[in-house]
């Protein structure tokens, strides 16, 4: 007998109604101790595959399993889950849907209670857990007043209390501010220290290679690659058809292994990175060109003032300060991302924007597009702006694609010919012609969230606000979504506002990038202007892309601070002849 | 329309389950063996005592439904006042001079006459101060006391704990709705929902908001069941995290109560 912990030899795997297997062909084995990262696009068979291992699929969630299951010795199909649940730990994407209880202790007691465990040693857990998560302390707190990452740990802590050898966590960053998914991963981190198989499925690459043993790649229900993440990763073309991204110093490591045929090392963190390229630097082999030392800032003309926002302070009912003081002018065509911790007021200030909220206080002035948003009626101001809410779900409710694209033009008093062919346009540029008459709610996260956008664009605002568009969707799919927005920016000068967590995006996309602190702006600019600001920027807890980082690391040898990408890091390197 | 459970230290928060539900216990014994006002007032003004010694959130809680059931009780009381000047009633407390006094001069609609008798409005008041007193009250128990404390009191009374955890649970998704109600409600006013227009057509306006807070809890609640399941729900016990103590607190109020009941029932007879 082998020592794995899980052992996976599965034909497939079908849930009804669906005609082809979510599964197929998995033959996965886990060893005791290990932290593996399940890396994939979405519609891959991440979760599935991951709600197997606690029994959830089949015993809650209907499906035809062809193949075994073994987990800890026992057959998933023979065990009850709240046996399997005692093995293994399962989290979830959504911290607010885990939560059971009104406080923090009885939600991390509810599993040993249902357990029926004696009180003292239901207690002895409850503090083991929340000692694991560092949420010693709040006790008495109720989960509704816990940040997402807070929340996200106090759901780990709820799964470790049934003292769970394996912890298995599906996408339990995606939904995340950069600080709960830094607290989430350390946390993990540390866990797998004390001898905890973890398994992860997630879309951030970076951070999870840094603390991953073990990499799967999977792709249509089937595992395409399954080794140490050096290993997996290094393979560019198979990466690549994957559909995922690989870390940006990976990327600039192999890009000069081509380009000037240097040794590749296959960094996984930014320490192994800025040895190498500091080598390289020392030893002579690379230099910075002398004739450009510094990024020119190029910023395009931009004279036409849209949106005005001068001294805005909002005060939520229940006394939360969320904005203190804020003074913003974003000119017409203008690409702007919006960045920030949860609660740095990002979704306050963009919320005033369409008139959803009031300043509370007097001498506030919002003026978008000439006309003043205090003071002018909701179905006046959306003709000017567009939102785009984050979740598609909870504003999809037509039967037909084409239907809920009509519903606002209907509410606009938009004749039936013009409507319709503004729709056909926006959903050629949205390549959703071909579901035009299929259910919404049934199509993929990745075409409704297409959907909302399309039902916001159609009504042809000036300027649009779109809410963490890429959040829980894939790499490819973020970028597809980008570049429409990029598109739409470019050629019918559109202006377009952000909110985002996704770093690498707003360094790729973003013409200028608002950082919001506890309610005020904190940085305002360029993104290359922005991201050398690290000091600055670490109060909020940004960090600037890998590659920016490691730039400002080597610094001393005469990189530019400001660098955005690993195309623009190239650019400035070149090979010392001999 | 209700308050959730929040954690605060305050005299409501301290006393436990048993010896809150008492004064509900003795709400009824007495509104079944008198009808005055004085007593009405008095159980109102106790229920506000405790709604401020259990620190209620008085704005929240008037956002929560406080706002609709006022002028709703109101009415009430207003159309019972009506209906009941045309019955012969006589409350014990007042004088049989004053039965026919009527408080309004008669109104005369075609062939129909409104008025309002002093003791129909007798009645009326106490219709509403009662409605009040149930909801202050209910509010209270509700947002000084933890779900899991009803549990652990609903075990005792031989209940199944499953069924105590299905309550909590649809408990634990009223705020959550509430969270969602705002962020659909904002998505579809950002499509041109404008909720103006008589009822009729307001309701129908609300299509688009109830369809996805009818799907995302249907959703929510399937992932809220697979996060319980994933916590080893359904291995069939269940141990209560507190057991519900009393206290020196406890006793004085069940003191109280108990001898308020006496001074009432004696004053009756």
């Amino acid at each position: 007998m082998d020592n794995s912990i899980i052992s996976i030899e599965l034909k497939s795997l079908k849930y009804p109604f669906s005609e082809k297997p979510i599964l197929q062909d998995i033959n996965l084995k886990i060893n005791n101790g290990e932290f593996v990262a399940i890396l994939g696009p979405t519609g891959a068979g991440k979760s599935s595959l991951l709600r197997l291992l606690n029994g959830v699929i089949p015993h809650y969630i209907d499906a035809t399993l062809e193949g075994d299951v073994i987990v800890a010795g026992m057959n998933t199909k023979d065990h009850e889950v709240y046996e399997l649940a005692q093995h293994v730990g399962l989290i979830f994407e959504d911290p607010e849907v885990q939560t059971v209880a009104f406080t923090v202790r009885e939600d991390v007691a509810f599993g040993p209670s249902c357990l029926g465990l004696p009180r003292k040693e239901i207690l002895n857990r409850v503090k083991f857990a929340l000692k694991a998560t560092r949420l010693l302390g709040y006790e008495d707190r109720a989960p509704s007043t816990l940040s997402g990452g807070e929340l996200q740990s106090l759901a780990i802590a709820g799964v470790l209390s049934l003292m769970p050898e394996i912890l298995v966590a599906d996408e339990p960053t995606s939904m995340l501010d950069p600080l709960g998914t830094d607290q989430i991963f350390s946390i993990l981190r540390d866990l797998n220290k004390k001898g905890k198989t973890i398994i992860i499925s997630t879309q951030k690459i970076e951070k999870v290679v840094q603390c991953a043993t073990r990499v799967v790649l999977m792709k249509r229900g089937e595992i395409l690659s399954d080794g140490p993440p050096r290993k997996v990763l290094a393979d560019a073309d198979l990466v690549e058809k994957v559909g995922i991204r690989r870390p940006d110093i990976m990327e600039l490591t192999y890009k000069l292994h081509k380009k000037y045929h240097l040794p590749d090392p296959k960094p996984l963190n930014l320490q192994e990175c800025y040895s190498f390229i500091r080598k390289l630097f020392k030893e002579k082999v690379l230099h910075v060109k002398t004739l450009v030392r510094n990024v020119e800032v190029i910023s395009r003309e931009r004279k036409n003032p849209i949106i005005i926002v001068k001294n805005l302070h909002h005060v939520y009912p229940g006394g939360v300060h969320a904005l203190r003081g804020v003074n913003i002018m974003i000119n017409e065509g203008e690409f702007v991302a919006i960045i920030g911790q949860n609660g740095s007021g990002k979704t306050t200030f963009a919320k005033h924007l369409v008139g959803l909220l009031k300043p509370t206080n007097q001498d506030a002035k919002i003026i978008v597009n000439g006309s003043d948003v205090t003071s002018a009626p909701m179905d006046e101001i959306i003709r000017h702006v567009g939102y785009v809410f984050q979740n598609p779900d909870k504003q999809l409710f037509s039967e037909t694609v084409y239907e809920e694209c009509m519903y606002g033009l209907r509410n606009m008093n938009i004749p039936e010919d013009v409507a319709k062919k503004r729709i056909d346009e926006y959903l050629r540029i949205l390549q959703l012609e071909d579901v035009k008459e299929e259910y919404p709610l049934l199509l993929d996260k990745g075409r409704r969230a297409r959907v909302a956008m399309a039902s916001i664009l159609v009504m042809e605002p000036k300027i649009i606000i779109v809410d963490e568009p890429t959040t829980g969707q894939d790499y490819q799919e973020s970028i597809y979504l980008m570049n429409v927005l990029k598109k739409l920016n470019e050629e019918k000068g559109l202006t377009i506002l952000f909110i985002t967590h996704e770093i690498p995006l707003v360094a790729r996309y973003a013409e200028r990038v608002i950082v919001f602190h506890e309610g005020r702006v904190l940085l305002d600019g360029d993104p290359r202007y922005v991201f050398s600001r690290t000091e600055i920027l670490r109060r909020t807890y940004v960090c600037p892309p890998q590659i920016t980082t490691l730039a400002q690391m080597l610094e001393q040898y005469g990189v530019p601070r400001n660098i955005l990408s690993v195309e623009d890091f190239l650019g400035f390197l070149e090979v010392t002849k001999t | 329309m209700i308050l959730e459970y929040e954690p605060k230290d305050s005299l409501m928060h301290k006393l436990n389950v048993y010896s809150k539900s008492a004064f509900l216990i003795l709400f009824i014994y007495v509104i079944s063996i008198v009808y005055d006002i004085y007593t009405s007032i008095l159980f109102l003004a106790i229920t506000v005592l405790l709604a401020f010694l259990s620190k209620l959130p008085w704005k929240k809680l008037w956002a929560r439904g406080l706002n609709v059931l006022t002028p709703l009780f109101i009415i009430l009381g207003l159309t019972f006042m009506i209906v009941f000047s045309f019955y012969p009633v006589t409350p014990k407390f007042i004088p049989k001079e004053w039965l026919s006094y009527n408080l309004i001069p008669p109104i005369s609609i075609g062939p129909y006459t409104i008025k309002i008798t002093y003791s129909a409005a007798c009645y009326g008041i106490i219709l509403i101060l009662r409605a009040f007193t149930a909801f202050f009250f209910t509010s209270i128990l509700l947002y000084s006391t933890s779900p899991i404390d009803f549990i652990t009191a609903m075990i005792k009374l031989r209940i199944p704990h499953q069924f105590g955890l299905a309550v909590m649970m649809a408990y634990c998704l009223v705020p959550k709705m509430f969270k969602m109600y705002s962020e659909v409600l904002d998505a579809q006013k950002c499509r041109g929902l404008v909720l103006k227009g008589n009822p009729i057509k307001k309701v129908r306006k609300l299509t688009p908001v109830i369809f996805p807070i009818l799907s995302s809890v249907t959703s929510m609640s399937y992932s809220l069941g697979m996060a319980m399941e994933s916590r080893a729900f359904g291995a069939g016990k269940w141990t209560p995290l507190s057991e519900v103590k009393f206290t020196l607190l406890d006793y004085v109020f069940l003191a109280i109560w108990i001898l308020l009941g006496a001074v009432i029932t004696i004053l009756v007879l």
